[in-house]
């Protein structure tokens, strides 16, 4: 299928490479289908990723890989909790990824470390989950972070 | 939405698997105990809401956002 995508214009996807979220994502529960992008770029590797809607192109979602920037980042959530939306999987086969909040002036730029996406390349299934680790936010500023060399 | 009255220590059960325990009363302030099957997911609700919220502030905004190299230019 050829889907409309909001910053790479139509991009030729197979049905079954598309994510699904079974109760979709917290604020747009209605959408439930998304495309997962990586951004390949010529001449460096890129630290971004994309989750666009194919429901509703004006719903794109900047994702991080926070382990990345965290090394230590160890989101915890019940496994059977996490396998009932997403099915069973090997470890190998999950991607955790961290949700970008990017504001005009864009070194204000946080990522959600307290409620991570999570997707099962086994099955295709995805979920927001809510870590319950205490000290982990929903706003932690990267851009401050990257630049102090990642204390 | 249902309102029971229930005192310390007492419980109230939901679908026979879910307990919810009153375990101390002081002032404006409840402590709560939760005894739920391992895929019941539990969080207090402002949290739901602020990721909610949070989302509703992450999607891409074509009004601020007119060409994601802005964004890469940060990175490099």
């Amino acid at each position: 299928m050829i889907l409309n995508t909001k910053f790479f214009g139509e991009v030729k996807v197979e049905d079954d490479k598309l994510i699904t979220f079974k109760e979709g994502i917290p604020g747009f529960e209605n959408l439930t289908k998304f495309l997962f992008m990586l951004d390949v770029d010529e001449n460096e590797n890129s630290p971004f990723y994309w989750l666009q809607s194919t429901e509703d192109i004006d719903v794109v979602f900047t994702l991080f890989d926070p382990f990345e920037y965290f090394e230590d980042y160890n989101p915890i959530v019940s496994i059977e909790e996490l396998k009932g939306a997403i099915g069973d999987f090997d470890d190998e086969n999950i991607l955790i990824y961290a949700i970008a909040n990017i504001p005009d002036n864009i070194s204000d730029m946080t990522i959600n470390l307290k409620a991570p996406i999570v997707i099962n390349m086994q099955t295709n299934l995805a979920k927001q989950i809510i870590a319950t680790n205490e000290d982990y936010s929903i706003k932690t500023n990267l851009y401050s972070y990257i630049k102090k060399g990642g204390e | 939405m249902l309102v029971l009255s229930r005192k310390k220590g007492d419980s109230i059960i939901i679908q026979d698997n879910i307990e919810i325990k009153i375990i101390e009363i002081s002032g404006d302030q409840v402590k709560i105990g939760i005894k739920a099957p391992k895929d019941v997911s539990i969080h207090r609700k402002e949290i739901h809401y602020q990721i909610k919220e949070e989302n509703k502030n992450s999607i891409l905004n074509s009004n601020h956002i007119t060409d994601i190299s802005d964004i890469k230019k940060f990175f490099k």
